[in-house]
């Protein structure tokens, strides 16, 4: 019986008739899927081909661009954009390489993402599932977002079956273990052990079908990796993700409130950065970051509501959209 | 001049191939059996025999591409027909690996047939059963009506309730000629040997 899972996975194109009729005898292709094919690629239909491809390169160099403006926003992260820029054009180079019928390399895109919580992994991650879907690496590029407990079970061969229902749901699109290294801390008897194993296994059997990423504290990542040598070399790249300065999280704190349609008067900006430098360094290693900052301001939000409540009749549009500094130190 | 006939299984391909020749006056008709390495085995039949050995009420009986030449009086210049019967292409993955290699072989085909004659059990439209019109007759007719001249033949037209299926395929392949036939009556042979002969000139 072939594998259905093909049907809706990832697979490349088919390039030429004959492989069509290959992927068909195999049964990776359904019959509709194959003629489908075989009218894209057949010589006689080359009109329609020239015809439907252009409007459809056009729109997925558009589909890329969006969502690279989209990473491109998001506040700091210099380093991360870079490498991402660089996925991207290694991957369009090697699909360009092999449409003029060089050799490519396999693409091993699966990747480590260290950094505290708070720093944007989540969200580059799903970024990177929408990037990976408009190249046409991943058919659907959504992102699935598990930790130690979705993939570990509680008895011999559970987790094997748990972690391959997790890995069929991620199919298409990116696999996100959030702190990975727990997988590894209970030692060898552990089940997190088998957890892995089954994951290197996946990697192998849905090659190219979808894009493991292992996330967590940058110290933590390390020691999982040096005691697992055999998954380094399976993840080739590696996105690092620093805490944020103090400049980053005022701009992520305006980002914020624009966002919600709040704004900080120019008093409270320059007060939130005077503190946020004062004390950095002093931070709570799991405290930091964007999630400090939204924390904050969520306070002052609240804050402002109850100032704005003894006087609401005659608060102006103006008055219900500013914060001031009183507001957000109400909660330091 | 080479005539593909393709469609899902069991709408009554090999029939009409065979009663389709004899209505053109063969008595008797060597059957060339292409095997998937192109290798040709011939032989003579009858086409009482032929139908006898071809023509089943399962699907997928035809698992070889099969060509019945014919050559038809025309003048001095008699011309040359080959119709090519084909294995029936059936929706999805198939789960045995000879049939879809089989199937294959008729894919394989469509490119480079002159003609493509897409036979549709026009008796079982909106049914779930194998024959019955679907997502590979849509597909077929997409790719096929871009290679040269296609026709779809709406078969059964013989059986009960086949009347409406014809007006609902013409609404459904519009700019596509849609020709009701019988495999099993000779309905409709004219009509095809007509637009045949009009292709070839």
């Amino acid at each position: 019986m072939p594998e259905p899972v093909y049907e809706h996975g990832y697979s490349p194109d088919p390039m030429t008739s004959r492989e069509v009729l290959a992927w068909f005898e195999a049964g990776r292709i359904s019959s509709e899927g194959a003629l489908k094919h075989l009218q894209k690629l057949d010589s006689r239909t080359g009109d329609s081909r020239t015809t439907v491809r252009v409007p459809s390169q056009e729109s997925r160099r558009r589909r890329v661009e969006v969502v690279l403006r989209e990473l491109d926003d998001l506040v700091g992260l210099h380093d991360v954009k870079k490498m991402v820029h660089e996925i991207r054009a290694y991957v369009e180079v090697q699909q360009r390489r092999v449409e003029v019928g060089l050799a490519s390399e396999p693409q091993a895109l699966h990747m480590v993402f260290s950094g505290a919580p708070g720093t944007g992994k989540t969200t580059v991650a799903r970024i990177l599932g929408r990037l990976f879907q408009a190249l046409e690496v991943l058919s659907k590029g959504h992102m699935l977002e598990v930790e130690r407990a979705d993939l570990v079970g509680e008895y011999i061969g559970h987790t094997a079956q748990k972690t391959r229902d997790v890995v069929k749901r991620a199919l298409g699109g990116v696999l996100f273990v959030d702190e990975a290294y727990s997988l590894a801390r209970g030692g060898e008897k552990d089940f997190g052990k088998e957890a892995i194993d089954t994951l290197v296994k996946a990697m192998e059997d849905h090659r190219g079908e979808f894009v493991l990423i292992l996330a967590g504290y940058s110290e933590e990542m390390a020691w999982f990796l040096s005691m697992n040598p055999g998954l380094l070399s399976r993840f080739p790249l590696h996105l690092h993700f620093p805490d944020y300065g103090p400049i980053e999280l005022v701009a992520i704190a305006r980002l914020m409130l624009s966002a919600r349609q709040y704004q900080l008067t120019p008093e409270a900006d320059r007060q939130l950065a005077e503190y946020l430098l004062q004390t950095q360094g002093r931070w709570h290693k799991n405290a930091g970051n964007a999630r400090l900052v939204r924390n904050l301001m969520e306070g002052a939000i609240r804050r402002q509501a109850v100032r704005l409540m003894r006087r609401l009749d005659m608060a102006s549009r103006e008055d219900l959209m500013t914060l001031t500094w009183a507001d957000i130190e109400g909660g330091l | 001049m080479d005539a593909l006939v393709i469609g899902k299984p069991n709408v009554g391909k090999s029939l009409f191939v065979l009663n389709f020749a004899s209505y053109l006056g063969l008595r008797e008709i060597r059957l060339d059996v292409m095997s998937s390495d192109d290798r040709v085995s011939v032989r003579r039949v009858s086409l009482e025999d032929a139908k006898r050995k071809l023509v089943s009420h399962t699907a997928h009986k035809t698992l070889l591409p099969r060509r019945v030449d014919l050559v038809l009086p025309n003048g001095k210049n008699p011309k040359h027909l080959s119709i090519i019967d084909t294995v029936g292409i059936s929706e999805g993955i198939h789960h045995v690996a000879d049939v879809r290699q089989a199937m294959a072989s008729t894919l394989a085909r469509i490119s480079s047939a002159d003609m493509v004659l897409h036979l549709v059990d026009v008796s079982r439209l909106g049914h779930k059963s194998i024959e019955a019109p679907g997502p590979v007759d849509e597909e077929i007719a997409r790719y096929a009506k871009l290679l040269g001249p296609y026709a779809i033949l709406a078969n059964k037209v013989d059986k009960p309730g086949a009347a409406d299926g014809v007006s609902q395929l013409r609404e459904q392949f519009r700019g596509i000629p849609v020709i009701p036939i019988s495999a099993l009556t000779r309905r409709g042979f004219r009509e095809v040997k007509a637009l045949i002969f009009r292709y070839m000139g």
